[in-house]
């Protein structure tokens, strides 16, 4: 009986560890150089300050859709802006033609593509959706 | 106004249009192209029977506490080609309400934009003006917290672009970015004051822009040059003008009066700085500026403004305090030499012409405000703000007068606008 308990218990607690929020990671092509980015590299080239990597590449920038959860937690984690709050910011750059934002992707599977696809390519996905096929260079928790 | 609504028409069936290219520019094929926009809906109640509200030069007033639903409203319409990594072009159309209203004046933008390296940026063609910190957005109400810039500063930049180009030069400085940006060209405007219109044109403009940035910080500073390139006299008094040349010497003083209503040739310069704070539930903005000329009948001009914003959930509640002052007292023509008839009336008319003229362009003014923005959604925002506008005698250059007002007033302005982006 104690054993069962026991075996209950620890699988209770492995699905609630499986539902805990899932950190995110920023990533780009294999095929790229840059080993790591900064959480000021990254601020830098979401907020359209920076549009390039080190090695000189202009950067193919992706984002989720609004309304995914993804993208709400990026930006709060990382400018502590809420979705609304970074288009008011996107829209000043866009309009005034400083900078565009990032494209918009349809889901996390079309981003994990497209970065897999294209050298220049920067996404973050959450991290349980890593597969193996794209390179992690920094962290957003 | 025909003219204005088939234009309005043609806006509004371009963005129907563009919806399915809306959702091709999502795939990564169609990178190269991208369709945007912008629109407020808005509402504007204010002005008395001789003071009319209104947004700048470019429109007429809104007077006896009327509600206006198209002094605030605009829809716009934003076409980026990217050709490669180095060149971009970009073209954007608003509709607004301007006295002058063709496609030539509903034009913002249409440059090319050159990445020369990472740091260096040309853009030519017709350019926002970057000298105050929302200067090149004015039109684009979802971007910035207040339903429209602050009156009190952004109503003696008259024009919306420069026809010429720039160069800009960014690089991480410190905790955050630096960049300076050039910009040189020409620009033109047509005015309503007074159920009259004025063309004015401007050329050259040199402005030199310097900000500092990082995620906390903005600050921008600023210096514009800009010269009259229009007739010999300040646009508005020229009939005037021509009847005071006419008098010879029967009335001395007037030669002082004309020397003041003279513009070609002269110079205006803007000195400005502003300040941008945005920790995590705060927004706190100030700019301040200086303006100064030789042309005698603008004078100088000190404004500035402070608002303090507080995020509350998707919402968020502001103050703000604006100033506008005139740097020389108000000048006072004497009055016109006996001569007796038949000319007497004709020199006492154009004495109290000068003094209007003179007293047209004064500006004493400042305004609180409160508000409230509302992010519904991702792309939508509400808006609404209470100014109350302390008017000093003869300082309404600011608004569309009907006459010169002789005592101090005060008016509330109200405003409500759904601004959104697609």
């Amino acid at each position: 009986m104690q054993k069962l308990f026991n075996i209950v218990m620890l699988s209770i607690l492995l699905l609630v560890a499986a539902q805990a929020p899932a950190g995110i990671v920023v990533i780009v092509n294999n095929e790229n150089p840059v080993s790591e980015l900064s959480k000021r590299e990254i601020i830098d080239i979401y907020m359209g300050r920076n549009l390039y990597f080190s090695d000189g590449k202009l950067a193919l920038r992706l984002d989720h859709p609004p309304t995914s959860g993804e993208r709400e937690q990026f930006y709060q984690t990382l400018v502590k802006k809420s979705v609304a709050q970074m288009n008011a910011y996107w829209a000043k750059l866009l309009f005034t033609g400083r900078a565009s934002p990032p494209l918009l992707m349809g889901d996390s599977e079309q981003l994990l593509d497209t970065v897999r696809n294209n050298r220049n390519a920067i996404g973050y996905i959450e991290e349980s959706n890593l597969d193996g096929s794209v390179k992690v260079v920094g962290r957003v928790d | 106004m025909s003219r204005n609504r088939s234009f309005i028409t043609l806006i509004c069936s371009l963005t129907l249009a563009s919806v399915p290219a809306l959702s091709l520019a999502d795939t990564i094929e169609q990178q190269h192209f991208r369709i945007s926009g912008f629109g407020t809906l808005g509402a504007v109640k204010s002005g008395d029977d001789i003071l009319g509200f209104t947004q700048g030069l470019y429109q007429e007033g809104v007077f006896d506490g009327d509600w206006s639903y198209k002094s605030n409203s605009n829809l716009g319409l934003q076409l980026d080609a990217t050709f490669n990594n180095r060149l971009s072009a970009t073209f954007q159309l608003v509709a607004k309400e301007r006295v002058e209203n063709g496609l030539e004046e509903s034009l913002e933008w249409a440059f090319l934009r050159f990445r020369a390296t990472q740091s260096v940026t040309l853009r030519a063609g017709r350019l926002g003006p970057s000298n105050f910190m929302l200067s090149d957005y004015r039109n684009i109400g979802f971007a910035y917290l207040w339903v429209r810039p602050p009156t009190e500063f952004y109503n003696i930049l008259s024009f919306d672009y420069i026809d010429g180009m720039d160069v800009a030069y960014s690089t991480p400085l410190g905790t955050g970015t630096a960049s300076a940006k050039f910009q040189v060209g020409k620009t033109s405007s047509t005015f309503a004051r007074s159920d009259n219109r004025y063309d004015v044109n401007i050329n050259p403009i040199y402005l030199g822009t310097l900000v500092w940035e990082n995620d906390l910080w903005q600050t921008q500073a600023s210096v514009a040059l800009i010269e009259f390139d229009s007739d010999k006299y300040v646009a508005g008094t020229k009939e005037l003008a021509q009847l005071l040349e006419g008098l010879g010497g029967l009335w001395p003083a007037s030669e002082s009066y004309l020397e003041g209503m003279k513009s070609d040739g002269r110079h205006t310069r803007y000195y400005s700085f502003g300040i941008a704070y945005t920790p995590e539930n705060w927004q706190i903005q100030s700019e301040m500026s200086y303006i100064d000329t030789n042309v005698e009948l603008y004078g100088s001009l000190r404004t500035g403004y402070l608002s303090v914003g507080r995020h509350i959930g998707p919402t968020t509640a502001y103050v703000m305090l604006a100033k506008a002052e005139r740097g020389e007292d108000r000048k006072t023509i004497e009055p016109a030499p006996t001569v007796g008839p038949p000319l007497q009336p004709l020199l006492d008319v154009l004495q109290v012409n000068t003094q209007y003229v003179y007293d047209a362009t004064q500006v004493n003014q400042q305004s609180a405000s409160l508000g409230l923005r509302w992010n519904i959604l991702y792309n939508l925002a509400a808006k609404t703000q209470w100014d109350r506008t302390w008017v000093e005698a003869y300082g309404g250059g600011f608004w569309d007068q009907k006459a010169i007002p002789t005592e101090d007033t005060t008016i509330d302005t109200f405003t409500i606008n759904l601004n959104y982006v697609f």
